[in-house]
């Protein structure tokens, strides 16, 4: 069963992860049948906006297979702004990538609000880094408040062993059409995936690995064990991310 | 190339955070699913409840399932040190495991550091969760001079390199690997300290044991060395005791 990987990552992690490079990568594509995946640099992530996002369109260029996100920080709002008239226009970056945690500034903040405003004329997707109740609750305002924007909750709420913050995101997915479920996460709870079936539907669950920073093995297990249909593991490995992002 | 596999981190109870069956029926389910051999497992009445009645619990299920391997434990927010306790709990057990991560107590703990003194009187193998940074040191530390294989679980990217360092200072320290989830931690840990300290184990019923164990199967290393993570090392380290 192919697989597009709709939350990927290039760049280094702060920890002894050696499997990191384009090369380490096409070899997690061709062992893992990963016909394509949608990056976002870690670099922009964690440390340097600008620096991240530009190597990573020196990545997508030379690989057809490769996708981007193009990250912004709320905290350096003009450079944000620019970065997304740099790249979201180009047809290889298929969204905007947000991740609250590293940056300090929650998805629903005015600021970030802004950036996702200036944003929303490229009509491409938002994918934010979703953890924990409170995460999902934000997600959940700002899909509200740009209903014509696909929001897409990375890692579905996170992790945690009473399974609030997936549960939430269920929950939240159940309410606003706009927005899809990304599974990957470091402690996946059994049922997680089959309850998202039954209460959002498979059509609005995504398949991401987090790589390079989780193994697509991690994750796939997840997917390949949860008791849901074969047309429905079908969707979320490949069929939603297609018809989502249009490649 | 099939491997015979040991799931050395298995439970089967009940579980009061969510709905959730992991009942000894969901165990076996997975198991046979899964072509896992045989399993070590516990009640998880002994980490939510009493650790008496899980341990009594345990014993009498695995004796009727003989692909089941009993695994014991203490909380030690209950357990007072009691001369001859861990050697009479020992008995029918061939390895503890103690959960700080689920029942929140420090590693810096009175009731925590005679348990060691007495387990290693007892000679028993420990597993024990190093879920954050800085756990698996103080294990260690804590550990240090004791004569017993000590098992650290729930190590992922976020603690790797602590666990590398610590495995090669100390050869009695082996990782359970249900929760190694970078892309090449497998490979990396063979290269570093070697395939012979991995110990395969899922997290089942609670995680989903393909998580666990496609990791391991599509790692690049030899088959050689995913027999021994898959299953001869917690073999070994329970001195040979054999599957049925």
């Amino acid at each position: 069963m192919p697989i597009i990987d709709a939350h990927a990552h290039y760049g280094e992690w702060f920890f002894p992860i050696r499997a990191s490079s384009a090369e380490d990568i096409l070899d997690m594509f061709r062992k893992f049948d990963i016909e394509k995946a949608i990056f976002s640099s870690s670099k922009a992530i964690v440390y340097d906006m600008s620096e991240g996002n530009a190597e990573l369109k020196s990545l997508l260029e030379e690989h057809p297979q490769f996708y981007g996100y193009v990250v912004a920080n709320a905290n350096y709002m003009e450079e944000s702004k620019e970065e997304i008239d740099r790249y979201l226009g180009l047809e290889k970056f298929l969204g905007l990538k947000m991740h609250p945690d590293y940056s300090g500034q929650p998805i629903n903040s005015p600021a970030s609000k802004e950036i996702i405003s200036h944003s929303a004329r490229y009509r491409k997707a938002l994918i934010v880094h979703t953890w924990g109740e409170q995460g999902v609750s934000n997600t959940l305002e700002v899909a509200g408040d740009f209903p014509s924007l696909n929001v897409i909750m990375a890692h579905m709420g996170g992790d945690g062993l009473d399974g609030a913050g997936w549960r939430a995101a269920i929950r939240a997915a159940g309410t606003a059409h706009n927005t899809y479920l990304e599974v990957c996460g470091s402690i996946l709870d059994r049922d997680r995936i089959r309850e998202a079936v039954e209460q959002v539907g498979a059509h609005r669950i995504l398949f991401g690995s987090d790589m390079t920073l989780i193994n697509p093995a991690f994750v796939m297990g997840m997917i390949v064990d949860s008791e849901i249909s074969e047309d429905d593991k079908e969707r979320i490995f490949y069929r939603n991310a297609k018809a989502l992002f249009s490649i | 190339m099939s491997h015979e596999i040991v799931d050395s981190n298995t439970f089967f109870g009940a579980f009061p955070r969510r709905k959730l069956d992991i009942s000894k029926e969901k165990l076996f389910a997975t198991m046979r699913g899964h072509g896992v051999r045989c399993a070590l497992t516990l009640s998880t009445k002994g980490i939510f409840y009493d650790y008496v009645q899980g341990n009594a619990e345990t014993l009498k299920e695995c004796a009727s399932e003989v692909t089941l391997m009993p695994v014991a434990t203490i909380d030690p927010r209950k357990y007072c040190g009691e001369e001859g306790e861990v050697e009479s709990i020992g008995k029918g057990f061939s390895l503890f495991r103690l959960f700080p991560d689920l029942q929140s107590w420090p590693l810096e703990y009175a009731p925590f550091l005679k348990f060691l003194q007495e387990l290693n009187y007892v000679r028993r193998p420990l597993m024990i969760a190093a879920n954050a940074c800085g756990m698996a040191t103080r294990i260690a530390q804590l550990a240090k001079g004791l004569d017993i294989p000590v098992i650290l679980t729930s190590i992922g990217y976020w603690t790797l390199s602590e666990v590398i360092l610590l495995m090669r200072e100390n050869r009695n320290i082996s990782v359970e690997t249900h929760l190694l989830d970078s892309p090449d931690a497998i490979e990396v840990l063979v290269r570093e300290v070697g395939a012979s300290r991995l110990i395969f184990g899922s997290g089942s019923p609670f995680t989903y044991f393909s998580t666990a164990f496609l990791p391991v199967e599509h790692a690049s290393i030899s088959e050689d060395e995913k027999e021994l993570i898959l299953g001869g090392n917690i073999r070994r380290i329970l001195g040979g005791q054999p599957c049925p």
